[in-house]
């Protein structure tokens, strides 16, 4: 028997096609007939018909055809299926023989060639006597055939050779060898395939009528046989729903055979036959469902037919290769398109046969543990005949063999004995490899990872098992971190326990010190005796000694490990393992902290290093250092063994060096930072711990960070939930728990011992001098030096603000654009202790708003910490926010000569212009000067003086000022004439005097200029006096080009009796003046309303009345007669002062005023 | 009769976990490992599905030879698997539900005892799982009523005292589930109140 008998036979898992063999075609030498045989055979695509062509010589010997029975009554069969049977109908016996032979239609000696012909088609009849296999001439012709009907000669040769070869008209196909013969073939090859399948239909029908002679007593064999070949004709004939149906039945009928110890194998290999026949259609019916169930209730109904107990190996076998040809089968199908879930996929049946693989080889170790001296026997019982079985399933030994009884059993035991021997050289372990990976390549591709690692895992042990040990620790090794890595401490463990077996078999040094560390974790969950032995282990490595080997090993594996481990202990060289521990749980813990997130540069930098081991026994350690990412820092922090042998010998369960077990060990570390390092972050970058010494082994341990695994981080997690009061502890004792990593700090400056003083008179006034004064004293003991002052607008406020911020020291000029923002480092020298000094500092600010200043003072210091003399860089800082505001608020408006308020101003009539200053700044302000620059198209009445020199304003204070200005005619401009600008010179009153004075320039606003027809002004004296005359001259000028008539009439009035033209009509010429001459006569005191004088313009209708009247005024002061007749003569011809009094106006000069009401 | 059981974390690490066939405890292990990919599958498909509608009985995980797996999810993911012997017919999908939901009761109990850490391991004296298939009046409902206590963590005898005072008052506090018919203090009635 061949290891492979599991195998399913090639033709059971091929796809049955009819089989259809060529005859008369010499394919070597006749180029013509090859390209015939060619096109039959290239290119078969899925949408070529089914058929299988061979070809073979005109006088191939076909199988016989054994006699037909006649009866069957005393017919006993031997067997369900003969092993031939299949391969006979797929590759031996065809449907159809077709006979090809060259002949034209008008062949010259045609009755020759009719003759030959008709004698080959009866030399393969001959061959096929018996059978109902179809036979076919096909006729090469070199000739293009005329269509049907009209080559006469033709229907007549072609009528005559049929009847020759005694051929039905159907059978007789002419192929001629033109430019279409691929065409011409497939039209053949339809041809051929229907021939075959009437042929598979006859034999159906045959093997179908055998059926009414059985008996159900003798032929139960025989019904399951003729079932299982009507299903397979009926797949031979491409009819594969009939097929089907077939095959259900058979496979019924195969579990209704009566099965026996005997005969059980038998049943199982045809039941799994067929299985995987419906199986395989019902995927190619695309309804995997249906295979899927009928798989199930296959493994059902078998599961328990185990058969002979001494060879259960067999059916565990025999189970294990239903699903992995299941699996085929579902792997195949999806191949072609069909959808697997990752709850119904290929991998559960490759699994399911590697655990049965795994069942056999279980079995096979316990039923087949005979000794050595036991001979394989002789002659071989195994062997048959033929060297292959007449029957699936049968025992070499007693083939055809029927009765249940043993006839013989010393041969039965010898037959078993050979199975058994056999078996023991099975590669079990190479199959389930096999069957596992398959598993594990279907389980990565349906998202199913733990699923994978679990395979894993068995295939690692597998691999244990078959010696493999390179290959084991590899696939551990891998999977490993999936399980530490979600917590599932138990089968890391199991795992661990295989992989510390592996390195220890191959005396694979790191590997082994790392499980072994795992192992004696906190993660590990084996029993302490088992954590000792791996912790004695583990030190007589380190000591350079070979360890114990592990329990349930090979005993001869551990020889050849104990040899290797000899070996590696006289080697010499690299005996230092550094292990990085953040990917496994190690059995010592480290935990790192600085004393605090910061310290300054003065003070000695503190951490401590916790350690614990988890180990059931005490261990030693040899070396503790620290890394910084500063490297300079690592030579502080070291601990090493003073190593003299003989202090190992003393105490070793004392001192620091000693981690035992379940205790925190704390050691503390201390160094002084350097002064480069100020702003920095130093950061434990990590923490090697060094196991054994260099003498033997040494295993370095390293820790990432400040300390920390695999399962820390998830540990300190449930640690910050939990709210369990932790027992209490001796003082100097901390619990594990509740230390937290800190594994970085910062390093800050010293804290500064000066005082930064800032003085000023806040708020700032746009673009002054803004004086702000620094005072800097020192506290510090000794002398300090390089003192700096960096001061100005802090940085990184609104770019805007920089640009308009501008910085000095020097106060007497104004600065301009090209002065910074900031002034940066300006050196100020040495301070002795206590003493003190001051600066000042000049700031323009061209906006307002608030802005922040910074005021910064470094210096240099000497310092001593920890017996180190350091110069330490201090610094201190102040900022202040500052408010800029306008210093004043100018009002500018136009009025007219009686102060009324002008929208306009009328060309060439003069008017008045007031500035208004109102102080808004809290200090007080001086107003050195203040100007008045007229546009070009403004002229002044009299002389622009400065009516507000040297003037002190108050907060809210106001000083005002009055031009009288003219505007020449200028026609229409648009959007109105410019007035020119004012100009302010100020600064503070407490400003010292070489502060520079400050011009603002205000810029005037327009105004519109309007033309007037005619302007009326009035000559009068300032007042009047009852019953005195009063003289008063009206002068109307014509400003326009055209003669004006002009109505004037004077209304009469109560106060006032008058002399003059009451009411005339005049003209007045183009730029000429009219006078009109009036004589008052006051009647009344007091503040009277003068006698009003109309005036109508006809050739201006729209100029009204009360235009001009803004122009002279409407009343006047009458004064009693008598007691004032001097004072009359001492104020002549003030009459414009008088009108302003008159009015209640107040005078601009506000400062005698307000000087008042102060 | 379910052969295995087993509490595991949102992490997905195991809480509790328990087989009744001692010998061969490292095969459930890795089945209820294993069992985790199609849960994490399912959970994930139940995401898209609105939160108030969801299924807790994640319902049949996967099938081996002879074992079936089962699998619920608690609203805290909290994932409770159950491995049950294939050939145990009498066990249906009613059962499956009702016996899980008496595992979240009594997983409520152990999350409203204020001496227990959540995420820590539970550790339980008594045996959450029925000892022998010969008792049908089902060990599990007599598990349940004792229950109260058997999961609680049995590390401190002295600690377990004082709690049932303490308890009554953390009993809504503590709970991580929002559906209150689960974790009422009444038992939900169980229509099927024998073998499980």
């Amino acid at each position: 028997m061949s290891p492979t008998q599991w195998d399913l036979p090639v033709e059971l898992c091929c796809r049955p096609m009819a089989f259809v063999t060529l005859t008369g075609l010499d394919v070597v030498y006749n180029a013509v007939h090859r390209a015939v045989w060619d096109a039959f055979c290239a290119n078969r695509r899925a949408d070529r018909v089914p058929i299988s062509f061979k070809v073979l010589p005109g006088d191939h010997e076909y199988p016989k055809c054994r006699p037909k029975r006649t009866s069957y009554e005393w017919y006993i069969p031997k067997g369900i299926l003969k092993t031939g049977w299949m391969n006979k109908h797929l590759n031996l016996v065809p449907a159809l023989v077709v006979v090809f032979y060259e002949l034209d239609w008008d062949e010259p000696q045609w009755k020759e060639k009719q003759s030959e012909c008709a004698t080959r088609v009866e030399i393969v009849r001959q061959s096929l006597q018996g059978r109902n296999t179809k036979v076919a001439v096909v006729l090469i012709q070199k000739k293009t055939p005329l269509p049907p009907g009209e080559d006469v000669i033709a229907s007549e040769r072609a009528a005559a050779l049929c009847n020759a070869c005694e051929l039905s008209g159907k059978s007789l196909f002419v192929l001629p060898h033109t430019d279409h013969l691929v065409g011409y073939i497939i039209r053949l090859e339809n041809a051929f395939y229907e021939h075959a399948q009437t042929y598979y239909y006859t034999e159906i029908r045959r093997v179908k009528s055998h059926k009414e002679f059985l008996n159900k007593t003798t032929h139960q064999l025989l019904f399951v046989r003729h079932q299982f070949k009507i299903a397979f004709f009926s797949e031979l004939k491409q009819d594969t729903q009939n097929a089907l149906k077939n095959y259900r039945t058979a496979y019924n009928l195969v579990h209704e055979l009566r099965a026996h110890e005997t005969n059980i194998l038998e049943i199982k290999t045809m039941a799994g036959f067929i299985n995987y026949k419906i199986c395989r259609l019902c995927f190619q019916h695309n309804t995997p469902l249906d295979a899927i169930a009928q798989f199930r209730k296959h493994i059902d109904l078998c599961k328990k037919k185990i058969g002979s107990a001494e060879l259960s190996f067999e059916h565990a076998a025999w189970m294990s290769k239903q699903f992995q040809a299941f699996g085929d089968l579902f792997d195949e199908a999806i191949k072609l398109g069909l959808t697997a879930i990752q709850t119904q996929n290929p991998g559960f049946y490759y699994q399911q046969a590697a655990y049965y693989a795994q069942e056999r080889k279980q079995l096979a170790k316990s039923l087949c543990n005979h000794e050595a001296s036991i001979m394989y026997p002789n002659p071989d019982p195994l062997e048959t005949q033929t060297g292959v079985l007449d029957f699936y399933g049968q025992r070499s030994w007693r083939q055809g063999i029927l009765s249940f009884d043993l006839s013989d059993p010393e041969k039965e035991k010898v037959g078993v004995l050979a199975i058994q021997l056999k078996e023991r050289n099975v590669a079990h372990s190479e199959i389930i490899i096999t069957l596992l990976s398959n598993a594990v390549a279907q389980f990565k591709k349906y998202k199913c990872p733990r699923m994978k690692s679990h395979l894993m895992v068995q295939m690692g042990e597998e691999y244990y098992y078959a010696k493999d040990y390179t290959k084991a620790l590899k696939l551990l090794d891998y999977v490993m971190c999936d399980y530490r890595s979600e917590g599932w401490w138990t089968l890391l463990t199991s795992i661990l326990t295989t992989a510390l077996k592996c390195s220890y078999l191959m005396a694979q040094l790191k590997d082994y010190i790392t499980y072994s560390l795992e192992l004696l974790g906190r993660a590990s969950t084996l029993k302490d005796d088992q954590k000792s032995r791996i912790e004695k282990n583990l030190i007589n490595v380190l000591m350079n000694e070979s360890p114990d080997p592990e329990p349930d090993c090979d005993i001869f594996a551990v020889k050849t490990a104990q040899k290797l481990w000899a070996d590696r202990i006289s080697l010499a060289g690299s005996n230092i393992f550094t292990i990085g521990v953040q990917d496994f749980v190690p059995f010592v813990q480290c935990k790192a902290k600085f004393h605090a997130p910061s310290f300054h540069v003065d003070v000695p930098v503190e951490f401590d290093i916790y350690l614990k081991a988890d180990c059931p026994h005490p261990i030693r350690f040899s070396k503790l250092c620290v890394s910084f990412n500063n490297q300079e820092y690592n030579q502080f922090c070291v601990i090493e063994e003073a190593s003299k042998a003989n202090e190992v010998l003393e105490n070793p369960t004392q001192g620091k060096m000693c981690l035992v077990p379940g205790k925190t060990r704390k050691l503390l570390f201390k160094f002084v930072a350097k002064t480069e390092d100020v702003g920095k972050k130093i950061e434990i970058t990590s923490v090697d711990l060094a196991l054994g010494n260099e003498t033997g082994r040494c295993v370095v341990l390293n820790w990432q960070g400040g300390g920390g695994d695999a399962a820390s981080s998830q540990e300190a997690l449930q640690a910050a939930r939990s709210f369990k009061r932790r027992p209490k502890l001796p003082d100097n004792e901390v619990h594990w728990d509740s230390i937290i990593i800190q594994a970085s700090t910062m390093i800050i400056s010293r804290v500064p011992n000066i005082s930064v003083h800032l003085r000023h008179e806040p708020p700032a006034l746009t673009n002054e001098m803004y004086c702000l004064v620094v005072t800097v004293q020192s506290h510090e003991k000794t002398q300090i030096r390089d003192v700096k002052l960096t001061a100005g607008l802090k940085p990184g406020q609104d770019a805007n603000l920089t640009q308009k911020t501008h910085v000095t020291l020097h106060g007497t000029e104004l600065c301009d654009e090209s002065y910074p923002a900031l002034l940066t480092d300006i050196p100020v020298g040495d301070l002795h202790p206590g003493e003190q000094l001051e600066k000042m500092l000049y700031v323009r600010c061209g906006t307002v708003g608030s802005r922040m200043f910074l005021v910064y003072v470094s210096y240099l210091i000497n310092i001593t910490a920890e017996e180190k003399e350091i110069v330490c860089k201090c610094h201190k800082d102040e900022t202040v926010t500052i408010e800029t505001v306008f210093p004043f608020d100018v009002a500018v408006k136009f009025v007219s000569t009686k102060f009324e308020h002008l929208e306009r101003v009328y060309a060439d009539i003069p008017f008045l212009l007031m500035t208004d200053l109102l102080s808004a700044s809290p200090w007080a302000l001086t107003v050195v000067s203040s100007e008045l620059q007229l546009a070009p198209s403004m002229t002044t009445v009299d002389q622009l003086e400065s009516q507000v020199d040297n003037v002190v304003l108050q907060t809210g204070e106001s000083a005002s000022e009055c031009f009288c200005l003219r505007c020449p005619s200028l026609g229409n401009v648009e959007g109105g004439v410019a007035t020119g600008h004012y100009i302010i010179s100020w600064k503070r009153t407490s400003a010292m005097e070489n502060i520079p004075v400050i011009r603002t320039v205000i810029t005037l606003p327009h105004v519109i200029v309007e033309n007037i027809p005619l302007h009326v002004n009035a000559d009068l004296p300032s007042f009047g006096r009852v019953r005195e005359s009063l003289p008063v001259k009206y002068h109307l000028q014509n400003k326009t080009d055209f003669v004006q008539d002009v109505e004037i009439s004077v209304e009469p009035s109560d106060a006032f009796m008058f002399s003059g033209l009451k009411q005339i009509r005049l003209r007045i010429l183009p730029g000429t003046e009219q006078e009109m001459l009036y004589n008052f006569y006051p009647l009344m005191a007091g503040y009277q309303q003068l006698p009003s004088l109309n005036i109508n313009l006809l050739r201006f209708p729209n100029f009204t009345n009360q235009l001009l009247r803004r122009f002279i005024p409407t009343s006047i002061f009458v004064k009693l007669l008598g007691r004032l007749r001097q004072e009359n003569c001492l104020n002549p011809g003030g009459g414009a002062c008088s009108e302003w009094r008159l009015r209640h106006c107040t005078p601009a000069w506000a400062t005698e005023q307000d000087s008042v009401s102060k | 009769m379910a052969v295995c059981i087993a509490v595991i974390a949102k992490e997905n690490y195991p809480l509790y976990i328990r087989s009744t066939p001692t010998e061969n405890e490292l095969k459930f292990h890795y089945m209820v490992h294993t069992s985790l990919d199609v849960v994490d599958e399912k959970i994930s498909a139940m995401g898209k599905a609105l939160v108030d509608q969801r299924e807790l009985y994640l319902g049949l995980l996967y099938p081996t030879e002879d074992y079936k797996v089962y699998g619920y999810v608690t609203n805290s993911k909290v994932k409770f698997v159950m491995v049950v012997d294939s050939s145990n017919t009498a066990l249906r999908d009613n059962e499956i539900r009702s016996m899980f939901r008496k595992l979240h009761n009594s997983y409520t109990d152990v999350m409203c005892n204020p001496f227990y850490n959540p995420g820590d391991r539970i550790q339980s004296r008594w045996a959450l799982l029925p000892v022998s298939a010969s008792s049908p009046g089902g060990p599990y409902s007599r598990v349940r009523i004792q229950s109260r206590w058997a999961l609680l963590p049995v590390s401190d005898p002295v600690q377990v005292g004082p709690t049932s005072c303490v308890r009554i008052q953390s009993r809504w506090a503590l709970l991580p589930v929002s559906d209150p018919v689960q974790v009422g203090p009444t038992p939900v009635s169980d229509p099927v109140q024998q073998g499980l």
